[in-house]
């Protein structure tokens, strides 16, 4: 049977290949740290399910130490731009294909492959059906553009170091700021914002918590700067007591436009610096607020949207 | 809560962006084009 814990051992060794890759690679004067950060985060992968939270803990202390103290990018063989227009002129859209495939096979493999039973047991998890198919997707379409593109064997990993590197920390952002999320969800945050709430506004109408939970994911969101970290403490706070248990309301529909409506904050907020700020400053802007000025219609039309799809959809006569 | 049941609930939501994001294109097509056309009014007197 294929299980999470195998999906997380391939992403944890493709990390330990771009750490080993980048320890080696002179170019980067900060080569140790880069080495290190990516080695504790395969650590993470492959041993995370293993250790005791508390060295969990400090794994994620010592990669933001090594971040905090900058990593360094190195200089991984890759194609030229001669070689980049000659493949476009010879694939031409075909170059998606491996793209497509990931979402593809995730979405074929989340619907069937939990039915495919091999030897008296499931091909796959079918708890973690999504995951799995999302790790195979991502085997298939590696395989798909090796078999298309030949490249020299080492490229898929050198190729992995250059994304890895030119991203730099902000990659593991979305999964920190979630373990953030649940974090502030155990301390109970949760409840306060609640209890604040219950004390100022009354939240005893169905239009009423979805609009305090669909605002309360935007503002929190755009505090701190990702819907992920926002998402456990207001689902806690609004989402789940009000608006599913009291309200009954479908907690598939309330959860998805929730997170939806955490995007809008995204969409406005400084906070979401890999989004709103670096590239206004990397693109030179006359205004560093100016994509999210230009963001900011869009996010506050989506948000009302957002309102009133939860309130029509969660609720089934 | 199955994850493929969360994305179809994102689909009005996507819907509803894709809409907005090509009405705000719309709008901007429009302005840029008054503002060509503006351009070429001042030069041809």
């Amino acid at each position: 049977m294929i299980t999470l814990p195998m999906i997380y051992a391939l992403a944890g060794l493709l990390f330990a290949a771009i750490a080993i890759q980048g320890a080696l690679d002179r170019a980067n004067p900060r080569r140790w740290l880069g080495a290190g950060f990516w080695g504790l985060y395969a650590v993470n992968f492959l041993a995370g399910s293993y250790l005791p939270d508390f060295a969990n803990g400090v794994l994620v202390l010592g990669m933001v130490a090594l971040a905090a103290a900058g990593l360094g990018r190195g200089a991984p063989p890759t194609t030229t731009a001669e070689q980049r227009a000659a493949g476009t002129a010879r694939f031409g859209n075909a170059l998606f294909v491996p793209a497509l495939l990931i979402p593809g096979v995730t979405l074929l493999g989340t619907l069937l492959l939990k039915l495919v039973v091999v030897g008296g047991q499931p091909l796959i998890d079918p708890n973690q059906a999504t995951l799995i198919s999302l790790g195979l997707g991502v085997v298939v379409a590696l395989g798909a553009a090796i078999i298309m593109l030949r490249p020299p064997p080492l490229a898929p990993v050198r190729e992995a170091r250059r994304l890895a590197e030119t991203i730099g920390w902000a990659a593991v952002l979305p999964q920190m700021l979630a373990a953030l999320g649940a974090l502030f969800a155990v301390a109970g945050v949760g409840t306060v914002i609640a209890g604040l709430l219950n004390d100022y506004v009354p939240l005893d109408t169905p239009l009423l918590a979805v609009t305090a939970y669909a605002v309360g994911m935007a503002l929190f969101t755009a505090m701190m700067g990702n819907a992920y970290a926002a998402f456990p403490v207001m689902t806690a706070a609004i989402g789940l007591p009000l608006v599913v248990h009291k309200f009954g309301g479908d907690p598939a529909v309330v959860c998805a436009l929730g997170m939806l409506s955490g995007f809008c904050g995204t969409l406005v907020t400084p906070m979401a610096a890999n989004f709103n700020v670096v590239p206004a400053a990397l693109l030179e802007l006359p205004d560093r607020n100016g994509v999210i000025r230009v963001q900011a219609p869009t996010a506050l039309i989506l948000l009302l949207g957002n309102i009133v799809l939860m309130y029509l959809l969660a609720f089934p006569p | 809560v199955a994850p493929l049941q969360l994305s179809v609930w994102a689909m009005p939501t996507a819907l509803l962006a894709l809409v907005v994001h090509v009405a705000r294109l719309v709008l901007l097509d429009r302005q840029l084009q008054c503002q060509a056309a503006a351009r070429v009014a001042e030069r041809v007197p």
